[in-house]
């Protein structure tokens, strides 16, 4: 059934790409149908998992690596895949419009569906694997989709420096899952769940270290945050969708998952705190010095990402219903957030801040769900923001209240910093867009282009959700109690309420709220603090320097290892030979490879033969003339020829004898007539260096036969024990190497024919072909102007 | 002792051969290729045992089985390794003379070292020549264009 659901977004990703969408509004309406009824789907099975019964689903892929294809829906799966599949239905509907009468629309769809599978699959997967395909195939899809603009080099950017931390991220994450499934025996996520012991494994602290790294990249926490403001030059579709309500929450979406089996440690503990806590305060401080609305919500996500993962440090019944409580609110105010910059822009043709003002009158609709997305967004009461926060410093407190003053204090206090500061980019944001009659900027833009309903309808829904939420605690407890449960493993009954009285918590609350509108007030100041911060600190920035000194080490190891001569790959072809020997003497020594020589005689022919093969192969090399190489080489083959005489070989001399003769009048035929060389001989330097790597190439032929010869390696006799002992009962033949040539290893012999064949077509074609002048482009190229010139006369 | 000729040769074939490969001239390529399969093939060579005189072939066939017993003939297997390398390298070597031959019909002189064709210089990857070749691009455009307008037949 799940499987099934995957499968249908893929098809009807394609479906649509194939229907050109972009001309048709009905076609539009139609992509709400698959998320729509995966989400009513899902919807139906609230109350049966609530109860306890979890839906599974499980299939084999490759059983001996524990790999299958396995899900489960538990609270935590249905919670993220209702919000996946949910706003995912939104999404597809307000694509439509956003991409009006784009030819390339149809092309959104399809990345934009292989996405929602992906997620989906993700956040449903019950293995370890199953999850890191579906974590990659969402880091793909992601890459497509911010690069969808690829005409700007800004998209291109954002897309790679997306795909490249998230990407790395993964692999790292993938490290240690394997290191997680085989210290737990299991790679079924509900197993190793529910194991013990893991947190005493020697690779524990590895592996979440490992999945710490991939769950920051995804979720763009400190340090590697600023890949997530540089997505924001895809669509706005996508940055609502993927960089906003599920895929930068696959990260605390795998913290969650794991929280159960992995927390509880003070390396888990501080990890999720320091981190979690910078990237909260960093997102929401920057948050307000940025003038474009995209980048505005963008570290708002950063700032509400830190958050959550700081949540999940703490196992407490206050911390984790307030995790679960913000990615709920979360998803519901900043997704249509988003979607609403892409009215504003769409509508006035700028997302700049400066350039807007009185949105509300212009665009009431619009205006409508941006306003109730907002004052959700500042945690303004009654809204589901407000009750995230208020569960996120009822956490601090009881922290307090329980002695951990240090991890108290530190999340009460920094939550009550975020909340003003969240305060204050929100009135900014409501304020400067939607209120005030008036734009800073001289050039003020106006609505040109107001959005119709269609347009309008997905930010107002899911606004309208997240407003009715907070009011409806009772049924959704339905929902957030089995998502709180699978996160902390014990059973969790939410007694959620908006109003808890005046407790210091509410106190507190209302003190940020006051000085989030003090800063509000003071923003100029605030911006211009900002803007004077230095730039090279930027993540970006140093990220694109990273990567240019990458780019040119490699450019300096590619000039090291290939300096474009003929003799430097050569030489450092045979110099990597040279590493395997040297290793392979490090475990024995020469001595031993030395055969015994006591009481030998220095006779027999190959004595001479050895003498004379030297002799010829040193007059090879110091021959003066191109002639006397040539029969010098050829009287090294015939001495060959001879030394397999000798030794027993007779088809091997008869072979070498009629090679070397056609290898020689071949040369003879071919180099007899061509030109002297005229170039200069090579540098002392280069001479020296040739020298020693043929003396390196030398030693290695030496002790490669003493290898090949000592009694270690005698594992030969053991195959051709099989040839001689069969040779005549199976191949009916009395010559051994004749049989194995034709018979047994038929089919070698059939590559070599094949071999030859190949290069006497070659060598035909080659031979064969016509001018240099019309086939070469590089000689076209030097002799432009004379072909021109023929050319001409040719015509003429 | 036949065992330590052997490796001497075969180290002095590996050495003089990789000296041809790396040195410049003509044919040189060639009989350094030509000098290693030479050491490639002895080395196979040395995989079995050395022995004088006897082929691994059987007399008898109907007898073999006694001969078998002994088992005093030659190694089969590397010969029948080596059979295949001597045909192999006979056809590289063939092409590789083809291929040089016409190298030498095309371009008129060697360019193995340090020279490239005219027109691929993108072929040296370092940073300064590609900064060059960037800001000869930029020229050339800008040359380009005034040719363009220039050599048009007024």
């Amino acid at each position: 059934m799940l499987l099934g659901f995957l499968a249908s977004l893929f098809i009807s990703g394609i479906l649509l790409w194939w229907s050109r969408p972009h001309n048709k509004p009905i076609i539009g309406w139609l992509s709400v149908l698959p998320p729509g009824l995966i989400t009513v789907w899902q919807v139906l099975r609230i109350p049966e998992i609530a109860a306890g019964n979890f839906y599974t689903e499980r299939w084999e892929w490759m059983p001996s690596l524990g790999l299958d294809v396995s899900f489960r829906l538990d609270g935590l799966a249905v919670l993220f895949g209702l919000i996946v599949a949910g706003v995912g239905a939104g999404v597809a509907l307000y694509t439509h419009y956003y991409l009006e009468k784009k030819p390339s629309q149809g092309y959104f769809y399809l990345a934009l569906f292989s996405f929602m599978a992906s997620m989906l699959g993700l956040v449903w997967a019950d293995n370890l694997l199953t999850l890191f395909v579906f974590w990659e195939g969402t880091s793909i899809t992601s890459y497509l989709l911010i690069g969808f603009d690829h005409e700007k080099a800004q998209a291109r950017t954002g897309a790679r420096n997306a795909l490249l931390v998230t990407g790395a991220g993964g692999l790292a994450m993938l490290v240690g899952l394997v290191l997680l499934g085989q210290s737990a025996g299991s790679y079924s996520i509900s197993q190793i769940v529910a194991a013990d012991g893991l947190r005493e494994s020697a690779y524990y602290s590895v592996a979440v270290v490992l999945i710490f790294v991939g769950a920051f990249t995804k979720s763009a926490q400190f340090p590697f945050h600023f890949w997530l403001p540089g997505a924001m030059s895809a669509p706005t579709p996508a940055s609502a969708y993927l960089h906003s309500a599920t895929m930068v929450k696959a990260g605390i979406f795998l913290l969650a998952r794991m929280h159960p089996a992995l927390s509880d440690t003070p390396l888990w503990f501080w990890g999720l705190l320091i981190f979690g806590g910078i990237t909260m305060l960093i997102g929401a401080f920057f948050a307000i010095g940025k003038y474009d609305i995209k980048a505005l919500l963008a570290y708002a996500t950063v700032s509400q990402l830190g958050i959550l993962t700081m949540l999940l440090a703490f196992g407490s019944e206050y911390a984790v219903l307030a995790a679960v409580v913000g990615v709920l609110a979360h998803a519901l105010y900043k997704g249509p957030l988003f979607l609403v910059a892409g009215i504003v822009d769409h509508a006035t043709g700028t997302r700049d801040m400066s350039r807007l003002a009185g949105l509300l009158r212009a665009i009431p609709l619009t205006g409508l769900a941006a306003v109730l997305g907002i004052v959700s967004m500042a945690g303004l009461p009654p809204t589901f923001g407000f009750l995230a926060k208020e569960l996120l410093l009822e956490n601090g407190w009881e922290m307090i209240g329980h002695g951990e003053t240090l991890a108290g204090w530190l999340v009460f206090g920094g939550g009550a910093i975020a909340g003003a500061l969240f305060v204050a980019y929100s009135l900014t944001l409501l304020w400067e867009v939607f209120l005030r009659r008036k734009a800073d900027a001289t050039d003020a833009a106006h609505v040109h282009h107001p959005p119709s309903f269609g347009f309008v309808l997905a930010p107002l829904v899911l606004v309208l959700l997240g407003t009715a939420a907070p009011f409806l605690l009772g049924p959704l407890a339905l929902l957030i109690d089995p998502a709180a449960t699978a996160i902390s493993n014990e059973t969790i009954h939410s007694h959620l309420a908006l109003w808890h009285g005046f407790t210091p918590v509410l106190i507190t609350s209302l003190i940020a709220i006051g000085s989030g509108t003090l800063l509000f007030l003071g923003r100029a100041h605030f911006r211009r603090l900002l803007a004077s911060l230095p730039k090279n600190l930027q993540g970006d920035l140093l990220f694109e320097q990273g990567l240019r000194g990458l780019y040119s080490l490699a450019r300096r190891t590619t000039r090291l290892v290939q300096d474009h001569t003929l003799a430097g790959h050569a030489a450092v072809v045979l110099l990597v030979a040279v590493v395997p020997v040297v290793a392979a003497l490090s475990y024995t020594s020469i001595s031993e490879l030395l055969p015994d020589l006591t009481g030998e005689v220095l006779t027999g022919p190959e004595m001479i033969m050895a003498l004379l093969l030297v002799i010829a192969a040193w007059a090879t090399v110091r021959a003066k003339s191109r002639m006397s190489a040539i029969i010098s080489l050829g009287v090294v083959g015939v001495t060959v020829t001879l030394f397999y005489v000798f030794f027993s070989a007779p088809d091997l001399a008869l072979t070498q004898l009629l090679i070397e003769v056609l290898t020689l009048v071949l040369l003879v035929l071919v180099f007899y007539k061509l030109p002297d060389d005229k170039r200069p001989p090579q540098g002392r330097l280069r001479q020296a260096g040739i020298v020693f790597v043929s003396f390196c190439a030398g030693v290695v032929g030496f002790v490669l036969v003493l290898f090949n010869s000592s009694e270690a390696m005698n594992a030969g006799t053991a195959i051709s024990g099989y040839f001689t002992d069969n040779s005549v009962p199976l191949g009916h033949g009395a010559n051994i190497v004749n049989v194995i040539l034709v018979d047994f290893r038929a089919f070698d012999t059939m590559g070599e024919i094949t071999v030859l064949a190949v290069a006497a077509l070659g060598g035909y074609a080659l031979l064969r072909a016509p001018a240099a002048r019309l086939l070469s482009p590089l000689l076209n190229e030097a002799n432009t102007t004379e072909a021109e010139e023929m050319e001409e006369t040719d015509r003429a | 002792m036949t065992q330590l000729i052997l490796a001497l040769t075969v180290g002095i074939l590996f050495a003089c051969g990789a000296y041809l490969v790396m040195r410049r001239g003509k044919i040189k390529l060639i009989l350094g290729l030509g000098l290693f399969s030479h050491g490639v093939n002895l080395l196979l060579f040395g995989s079995g045992e050395m022995i004088l005189g006897k082929p691994a072939i059987f007399n008898d066939k109907a007898n073999f089985l006694g001969e078998l017993a002994t088992r005093s003939f030659a190694d089969p297997l590397p010969q029948a390794l080596i059979l295949t390398a001597i045909v192999i390298s006979f056809g590289i070597t063939a092409f590789m003379i083809v291929l040089l031959n016409r190298r030498d019909t095309l371009l008129g002189s060697e360019i193995m070292e340090n020279e490239l064709a005219p027109g691929y210089d993108w072929l040296v990857y370092t940073d300064d020549d590609l900064e060059e070749q960037r800001q000869k691009q930029a020229e050339s455009k800008g040359n380009g264009s005034s040719k363009i307008s220039g050599g048009e037949p007024l």
